[in-house]
């Protein structure tokens, strides 16, 4: 298992060299950082040149990513244009507020997701595998800005019903608060109800599909016939030799995925006001804080990545074959 | 090693997890108190903010946001400050007006409060006025290099110098007191310190930059109602009572303002609870929305921002003045505002003044009789003129198509509306209109030019703000080569009674003058640009406070925040 | 020439046997109630928006007078605040954002077949390169990198074939992968072995055997693509990045109307369904055309 483990993290580190090489030039091709000082009259050649400079933006690409790579080696990915503060501090802060959503939301949803694919694919041809399948097509075609402005307005009209406030629909927590640990838990799970269902509702929709077919194509192979045939009874067949097996794609698409989560993260936080990294990423792109875009890409591919290396181990573990190959 | 039981019990463990988190939740229901607005034990206010402040220092051209001035204004002190019907009086740290000491040279001289002192103990002094004018007097061009030696040192990028730059010598008379000598009368002198003014102590031992830099996470002291309490960026700021207040205490304990930039989501989040007032841009569903809140007090007030269309004179056929008296007469303003503005409010009116608003002390409609809307005269002009139909519709004169442009900033739904509105009407007069809007403030790089492309542009929605000294700001609008006359307008009779207004003391004397101004602009030859209509604002909070009164002028509706009470 | 002769007659060979597939697809697919049902949505949608200038009384931007209105006999869907009436609105999107997933499905359709042809056709390191580039590309964040590049060509008018490009950039993968697959599978069946032992050259077989045969698997992907980035376009509109006045998509008219959802359901909730109503359409019609073309569900897999 460990060597195994060894090969796979070594194998995510030329990946990531590609990925932050693609992010750098990315973030070069969508436009210029210098664009608002070259267009006030006021900012003489010199100064925008000293700039160009300091940005090392009169180097070729490939000696600017290499500046770039050594420094957010080293943990330095410069200077927030828009908040005057290191991006790497900025990143750390929103990345909270996002990882609290989008990790409640995935834990959620492969927990739900599975148990509707299994029952689903245990009971098929069953009303619930009918309706299952039925709103996970539903789901699976809204769009997450449409579903969470839905969820949201009805969200408002619940409270309004029960004259107090269930659902918030603005931020993460309230400010100022002035309430004990409790009182400071109780107002941010308040908070997170109506984003991390947005997120469910959407993940659910797929990942219950891939669990009901892979659960589907488990029963049908001649191990769990056997096991059948052995007389164990049939939670003992389902858990022990089906389930075990049928997780296995799903974690794969689940860790595959998680740039879509993100993306579902961003329209979400949108939608409920949250300043987390969604928020961020639109702000600084409307700002122009080009170190922060590629410090924003440079962590999300970071995570990607190590969400597709956790997937590997999961994967390992549940089927030894694969470590062998 | 690993039994199959693992998997068991894990699936069961997570289920608990999420029952615990799921109980968390629903442990909201029993909770009253977690709402920020029942909070019994502290008493504050928390209010939607629009725009996060950016620098608490917010006299530079880069950080004056409407909302930075609302939150310092609590914090550091002015000499004045503007009342809701658009006067100056004495702040906090003001002891009596300024007083013009000799007329000439004119001379002016401010007292300061006795008593005010920043929270460290330092004396709010002559010395922080005198650290204001130094870094506002623009005696270094931006931009221009000054010293050979030192090639990167430009004058301090304060928002305006407007007045500050006429002072020839300023003068600590004592600790308390300071004088300015200017180079001529100034009759708006009052305005002078009425932005908030930093500490003078603080940022000349922070260095030279300290203007721009020193104050961007933290006002540092405070010597006003209230203190800075907590921070946090991005999300929201809290003011705490200032304790050692030199004044006045103020009532509420605490005012927290919380950045959400969509009006509809300031409207979800008063509905919810989870703020307790608003000011949000007025929409056309946000304003029943609020209406239908409980317990909600809400007011529409029509400020001094005030939209218009200014004519670029370097486009031929707009340099034709038949043309511009044509777009004047064939300029549907009642429809605009029965359209845009009366879904508001009933009381929406077609602005007639370029340098009053209606209801302001010297308003006066200097339209005369091009204010009515008249297709058939304004077809007649431009028949007269020599734009014929031609085949496609569209008039044209000497082989030009009356084919016009009309740029704003992309993304204001109103501002998209209007231009909508104005294509349609324009059709009727045989002149053709297309939008070329750039996204938000792209569109002023290119009407002020800022941009290679500057000056393409023919016709530009956009709106100013009107001041309390209209002398000292509409003349940079209407003056010959002046930087805020984007269009080109020029006319030196307008510029005489603009400088005669600047210098005329007696305030009577000074509207009339500027009213004159004013209606010669109207005059069918002129028409550098049409006003259209003041845009409204719209404050809206929970009825149990008391004393918030909107206050339309850039001081905010904050001005009076000391004096905010609850009543049960 | 006589190679000629015969890869003719092979071809013509297989376009029967594609024929008589084509018509045993159609059959199985028609036996998909929902999948019919949905089909017959999507194109009376389809129809309904792209013919809506011919028999509904309004144009998208005309000024009906009518401020404000809810649905009615004249106003299908009602009106806004300028009077434009939502249902020629809601035709007038749905063209366009069918328009960009064409595009895109198209763009990314070329791309993903000639890479997925490249890798299956020579296979060795260049297979492994290129799938390697194509799992990278299933991970990333995809809205993030979309938003990224279209912010290029935010506000620009008629930036709508710019973010169609710039969606299929990001869409060909599955495309890539299923031709890979679909090549390798079919290479080892006999009439290539035939073709090829015939001394067919690559782009021949390729071209004349292999793509007609994987046709079936790339449309039905293709058509998941449409549906792909109808939905992406709509999340750029509504996160300011997508298509600009006077052009108009499903995504920006339910952004317009979002905030009006309590007061005007109408701006917000009708283009909001229907949209949802052409997605879940073109959803099931994927879903019914992968059955149809490949009933191997219970074939254990390899």
């Amino acid at each position: 298992m460990f060597s195994y483990i060894l090969r796979r993290l070594a194998m995510s580190i030329p990946t990531l060299v590609v990925a932050s090489f693609f992010v750098f030039v990315l973030v070069a091709a969508s436009g210029d950082p210098l664009a608002e000082l070259r267009a006030n009259p006021g900012i003489s050649d010199a100064t925008i040149n000293a700039r160009e400079q300091e940005l090392n933006l009169d180097e070729p690409l490939l000696s600017q990513y290499r500046v770039w790579a050594t420094n957010a080696v080293q943990g330095d990915l410069g200077e927030s244009v828009q908040f005057n503060e290191p991006v790497s501090e900025v990143l750390a802060r929103r990345l909270g507020v996002t990882f609290r959503l989008v990790f409640l939301a995935t834990i959620i949803g492969v927990v739900v997701a599975v148990f509707i694919g299994v029952v689903a694919a245990v009971k098929q041809y069953s009303l619930f595998d009918h309706g299952s399948t039925f709103l996970a097509f539903v789901f699976f075609s809204m769009p997450v800005f449409w579903l969470a402005a839905v969820l949201k307005d009805a969200g408002i009209r619940m409270n309004d019903r029960f004259g107090q406030t269930i659902f918030y629909t603005v931020g993460e927590r309230t400010p100022n608060l002035d309430a004990g640990f409790i009182g400071q838990l109780t107002d941010r799970a308040g908070h997170l109800l109506l984003p991390s269902l947005t997120l469910i509702l959407i993940s659910v929709a797929g990942w219950s599909r891939y669990q009901r077919a892979s659960m589907r194509d488990v029963l049908h192979t001649d191990y769990v016939r056997t096991a059948r045939a052995k007389g164990l009874s049939e939670s003992q067949v389902l858990g022990r030799h089906a389930l075990r097996n049928a997780l296995v794609p799903v974690v794969t698409v689940v860790a595959l995925d998680f740039g879509a989560i993100l993306g579902g993260a961003i329209v979400t936080e949108r939608v409920f006001a949250w300043k987390g990294m969604g928020t961020l990423l639109i702000e600084s792109l409307q700002n122009q804080d080009t170190p922060m875009v590629q410090g924003w890409l440079l962590a999300s591919a970071v995570i990607v990545i190590m969400f597709n290396f956790a997937a590997d181990i999961f994967y390992g573990y549940l089927d030894p074959r694969i470590r062998r190959a | 090693m690993r039994s199959d039981r693992a998997l068991h019990w894990r699936i069961p463990a997570l289920l608990c997890v999420m029952a615990l988190v799921l109980a968390a939740c629903g442990g909201g229901d029993d909770d009253d108190d977690t709402s920020s607005t029942d909070e019994t034990d502290t008493q504050g206010i928390t209010i939607a903010a629009e725009q996060e402040l950016t620098n608490f220092n917010q006299n530079t051209s880069a950080d004056n946001l409407l909302w930075g001035a609302m939150i310092v204004r609590l914090v550091w002190p002015q000499m004045y400050f503007q009342t809701p019907d658009f006067k100056l009086e004495p702040g906090f740290m003001a002891d009596g007006p300024a007083e013009v000491v000799t007329e000439d040279p004119f001379t002016v001289r401010w007292k300061i409060n006795p008593d005010a002192v920043w929270s460290d103990g330092t004396p709010v002094s002559s010395d922080d006025l005198e650290y204001y004018w130094q870094s506002c007097n623009g005696a270094v061009d931006e931009g221009e290099p000054v010293d050979p030696e030192d090639p990167e040192a430009t004058a301090v990028d304060c928002v305006s110098t407007d007045g500050y730059d006429q002072v020839t010598q300023f003068t600590k008379v004592d600790e308390k007191t300071a004088e300015a000598v200017f180079s001529g009368p100034i009759a708006e002198f009052d305005s002078l310190f009425s932005n908030p003014i930093p500490p003078a102590h603080i940022a000349r031992a922070e260095g030279e930059d300290a203007w721009g830099t020193a104050f961007i996470d933290s006002p540092i002291v405070s010597a006003g109602p209230y203190t800075l309490g907590e921070y946090v960026k991005g999300e929201s700021l809290t003011l705490e009572r200032n304790e050692e207040f030199y004044g006045e205490p103020a009532n509420l304990e605490t005012i927290t303002f919380r950045f959400i930039e969509e009006p509809g989501q300031m409207v979800d989040a008063l509905r919810n609870g989870e703020v307790d007032l608003i000011y949000p841009q007025p929409q056309t569903d946000t304003i029943p929305q609020v209406e239908e809140i409980p317990d909600v007090a809400s007011t529409i007030s029509f400020g001094p921002t005030w939209e218009h269309l200014t004519f670029n004179f370097a486009n031929t056929a707009l340099a034709d003045a038949a043309v511009r008296q044509a777009i004047l007469l064939g300029t549907n303003r009642v429809e605009l505002v029965d359209i845009l503005m009366k879904p508001f409010s009933e009381e929406a009116t077609v602005l007639n003044n370029r340098i009053f608003m209606n209801g302001n002390d010297g308003y006066q409609n200097n339209a005369g009789d091009v204010e009515e809307y008249d297709i058939d005269a304004a077809n007649a002009v431009l028949d007269d003129a020599g734009w014929v139909e031609g085949s496609d519709g569209i008039r044209e004169k000497d082989g030009e198509r009356l084919a016009l442009r009309i740029i704003t900033t992309g993304g204001n739904t109103l501002r998209e509306d209007t231009e909508e509105l104005l294509q349609s009407q324009y059709a009727e007069l045989g002149i053709e209109l297309t939008i070329d809007n750039r996204p938000g403030s792209d569109a002023f790089d290119v009407i002020f030019g800022a941009e290679e492309t500057a000056a393409d542009w023919d016709i530009a929605l956009f709106a100013w703000v009107g001041t309390v000294t209209p002398a000292i700001s509409s003349a940079p609008v209407y003056g010959t080569g002046q930087g805020n006359n984007p269009g080109g307008y020029t006319n030196p009779e307008v510029d005489t009674v603009f400088a005669e207004a600047i210098a005329e003391l007696d305030q009577t004397r000074r509207f009339e003058l500027l009213n004159e101004a004013d209606a010669m602009m109207w005059a069918p030859t002129e028409l550098p640009d049409i006003p259209l209509y003041q845009k409204p604002t719209h404050l809206a909070y929970l009825d149990k406070y008391a004393n918030i009164v909107d206050n339309t002028t850039s001081e905010g509706f904050t001005w009076n925040a000391e004096q905010w009470e609850i009543v049960e | 020439m006589l190679d000629d002769a015969i890869d003719t007659e092979l071809a013509e060979f297989e376009t029967e046997r594609a024929r008589s597939h084509t018509r045993v697809v159609a059959a199985r697919f028609l036996r998909h109630r929902v999948a019919t049902v949905a089909l017959i949505v999507l194109v009376l949608m389809a129809l309904a928006s792209f013919f809506a200038p011919k028999y509904y009384s309004f144009d998208p931007n005309e000024r009906t007078g009518a401020l404000s209105e809810g649905p009615s006999s004249t106003h299908w869907f009602g009106t806004d605040n300028l009077g434009k009436d939502t249902y020629a609105q809601v035709a007038r999107g749905t063209t366009k954002s069918m328009q960009i997933g064409l595009l895109v499905a198209i763009v990314a359709t070329m791309l993903g077949v000639a890479v997925g042809a490249i890798a299956g056709l020579y296979g060795g390191w260049i297979d492994a390169l290129l799938m390697r580039i194509t799992d990278l590309f299933l991970v990333i964040p995809l809205l993030a990198v979309l938003i990224v590049l279209a912010n290029r060509y935010r506000g620009d008018s008629g930036n709508w074939k710019e973010i169609a490009f710039v969606i299929a950039m990001f869409a060909w993968m599955y495309q890539a992968r299923i031709t890979r697959s679909e090549l390798l599978a079919l290479r080892e069946r006999e009439f290539v072995k035939a073709a090829r032992a015939l001394g067919a050259s690559d782009r021949r077989i390729v071209f004349r055997h292999l793509l007609p045969n994987a046709a079936g698997a790339i449309i039905v992907n293709a058509t998941l693509v449409v549906a792909t980035a109808i939905l992406i376009e709509g999340t750029l509109s509504f996160l300011g990045f997508g298509v600009t006045p006077p052009d108009i998509s499903l995504g920006s008219l339910i952004d317009e109307g979002a905030e009006a959802a309590r007061t005007r359901w109408w701006l917000f909730y009708l283009p909001g369904l229907w949209l949802v109503t052409i997605l879940l359409c073109v959803n099931f019609v994927g879903d019914g055309l992968h059955d149809a073309i490949d009933p191997s569900q219970d074939r254990v897999r390899e």
